[in-house]
């Protein structure tokens, strides 16, 4: 097996075994990038020369007989809205294309700590506003189980950079599905932890509510052991739990579903999604039952019809306020004017993209008399009305199967134009944010014509580790996923 | 209850968020804002009578850092990020014009 074929898990110990070194995981990562990153363009910054500089670090570490941690010597990318110490954070906007920030966001403290190696900044929906990873400074990312698609979104580079094999592992954010839908697309794992597992201190805000940092990878042990190193206290964020977290990696011991009561989505009809993603929800059903647990329709009637709703009159009320941050003053690109209004309004107007410029006037709106009593106060209720229809759920139920997106990767540009169809699109990921559950997005396979089935497992809050179980029992039943040569699907033969 | 912008409320709200509309572009946008507006008046549509607004639940609160000045971060840091300063401030142009 090659390098790049490997997991973070496999990586790690054959590092430790000296079986090959960091500097040769590393080399692989940027062998796969360079030729690759013509076609995907899933990276803004490459790191090379510090990546390298720090596997020769690890390899000496390892030679002295140390151990640099459960990531040693493993490449890993960031996506571009995680604060990098001397490295320049662009949350793919103009607003902040040249910002260098003056510290590490926790999750990438953690993950260096870990002996992991950031080899670069991925692409990503404008402050993480999208769903397909068109919306950015460098252009789209592609999809690299089939280039002529987008690979979901806002954490498409991550989930592109792990499908295309430059990574085994890497961060993203999920706000409403962004690295749960990205990893569907491009047919690999991806976990939105509980809100309030892992610390968001240093990741760019798009929506505090919601916003969690969350792992891609090409196996569900190495998403358990991600958990290990991210999930912790971090008193620099207040959002941050501070209960001692479970081992994470004991749940990739459970054997079977024996004695697991699973509910399975029953609120949409066969037609009204993708024929082959309907199939996959079926077919996990089935596995489950194979496995041993019981598994029984069940309806989230609120979630399903308010979820969309809600979740944007949410999110872009709080984007209002978090972008408002950006005034050309302090940090990022500032474009003059004759008075400081003037200068405001060059600078915001010439540097946010528009489907931000949208959020951000559409947010300020949402939170003015009128309609803040028509739309944002309701919706605080309709998440309360939505928590307690999960909270019943999971007082009956283990885990809930669910799809997690309605239909297949589209075309790139098939969407752009309508806001409303394109915001759909996150109908099954963004009911689990708004009631801070974990979800799995668990790749079942491809179709004949090679694009990735999924399913997503969502859990209780805090059944992180729950989730991650069933999903390892799945896992070992279906095979996990394996990387890619990125090709365009029409010119296979 | 569903409500919608005209284009008079689209300017304003853009003057409120710091951006500049076009006129050739409020149009597109006012019809953008209302399609969305449109969907999102489903929240108003479930009887929520006695519902509190949601709130997050935690296991155990964090703990707070001690309410006390910590160490003077170096200024050149945050100096070297700004687009313009002046000695120890940040430079911004005039408020009014004139």
């Amino acid at each position: 097996m090659k390098i790049h074929e490997l997991t973070a898990a496999e990586t790690a110990s054959a590092i430790r075994a000296k079986k090959f070194s960091a500097a040769d995981a590393v080399k692989e990562s940027l062998d796969r990038i360079s030729r690759h990153e013509g076609d995907v363009n899933a990276c803004i910054t490459v790191m090379g020369d510090s990546a390298m500089s720090r596997a020769r670090d690890i390899d000496d570490a390892i030679a002295r007989g140390e151990d640099p941690g459960v990531f040693a010597g493993v490449p890993y990318i960031a996506k571009d809205n995680f604060c990098t110490k001397g490295v320049r954070t662009t949350c793919s906007s103009h607003i902040l294309e040249n910002w260098v920030p003056t510290y590490n966001a926790s999750a990438i403290d953690y993950m260096n700590g870990a002996g992991a190696i950031l080899m670069g900044k991925a692409n990503l929906d404008e402050f993480a506003m999208g769903s397909s990873t068109e919306n950015s400074i460098i252009g789209p990312t592609k999809n690299p189980r089939d280039l002529g698609r987008v690979p979901g979104g806002s954490s498409g580079g991550s989930a592109a950079a792990v499908a295309a094999g430059y990574v085994p592992i890497a961060l993203g954010s999920d706000t409403g599905g962004s690295v749960r839908l990205p990893a569907a697309f491009c047919g690999i794992q991806g976990l939105k932890p509980s809100y309030g597992e892992v610390s968001r201190y240093g990741i760019v805000a798009y929506c505090s509510a919601l916003d969690q940092v969350s792992p891609l990878a090409r196996s569900v042990e190495d998403l358990a052991l991600a958990m290990e190193v991210l999930a912790r206290p971090d008193p620099n964020d207040t959002t941050c739990d501070a209960y001692a977290r479970p081992k994470f990696a004991d749940a990739l011991s459970l054997k079977d579903l024996m004695g697991k009561r699973i509910g399975m989505f029953a609120g949409f009809e066969a037609e009204q999604m993708d024929a082959d993603l309907y199939g996959a929800l079926k077919n996990a059903g089935e596995l489950c039952k194979d496995a041993g647990a019981i598994v029984e329709p069940i309806d989230l009637p609120i979630a399903v019809k308010y979820g969309v709703a809600t979740y944007y009159v949410t999110a872009l009320a709080d984007a209002s306020s978090k972008l408002g941050c950006y005034d050309g003053i302090r940090y990022g690109t500032r474009i003059d004017g004759p008075t400081l209004a003037d200068m405001y309004a060059n600078t915001r107007t010439a540097s946010f993209g528009e489907e931000v410029r949208r959020r951000i006037i559409l947010g300020t709106c949402l939170l003015t008399e009128g309609f803040y009593q028509n739309y944002y106060g309701p919706a605080l209720k309709v998440r309360t009305k939505m928590a307690e229809e999960f909270e019943a759920v999971f007082e009956k139920y283990d885990a809930y199967l669910l799809p997690t997106a309605p239909s297949m990767p589209y075309p790139l540009g098939a969407k752009e134009t309508d806001p409303n169809r394109m915001y759909l699109g996150d109908v099954f990921t963004v009911p689990i944010s708004l009631g801070g559950l974990p979800g799995i997005n668990l790749n079942m396979g491809f179709t004949g014509g090679g694009l990735p089935l999924s399913v997503q497992i969502a859990g209780p809050r805090y059944g992180d580790m729950q989730i991650l179980g069933i999903a390892s029992v799945l896992e070992r039943m279906i095979g996990r996923p394996a990387p890619c040569e990125p090709r365009k699907l029409g010119e296979v033969a | 209850m569903k409500m919608t912008v005209d284009r008079e409320i689209t300017l304003r709200m853009a003057r409120a968020a710091q951006i500049r509309i076009e006129p050739e572009e409020v149009d597109h946008m006012m019809d953008s804002i209302n399609d969305i507006l449109d969907f999102c008046a489903l929240v108003g549509d479930l009887d929520c009578t006695g519902t509190p607004d949601f709130s997050w639940k935690m296991k155990l609160l964090p703990h707070r850092r001690p309410d006390t000045p910590s160490d003077w971060q170096d200024k050149g840091e945050f100096k070297s990020a700004a687009p313009t300063i002046d000695g120890d401030f940040f430079r911004v142009p005039r408020i009014n014009a004139g």
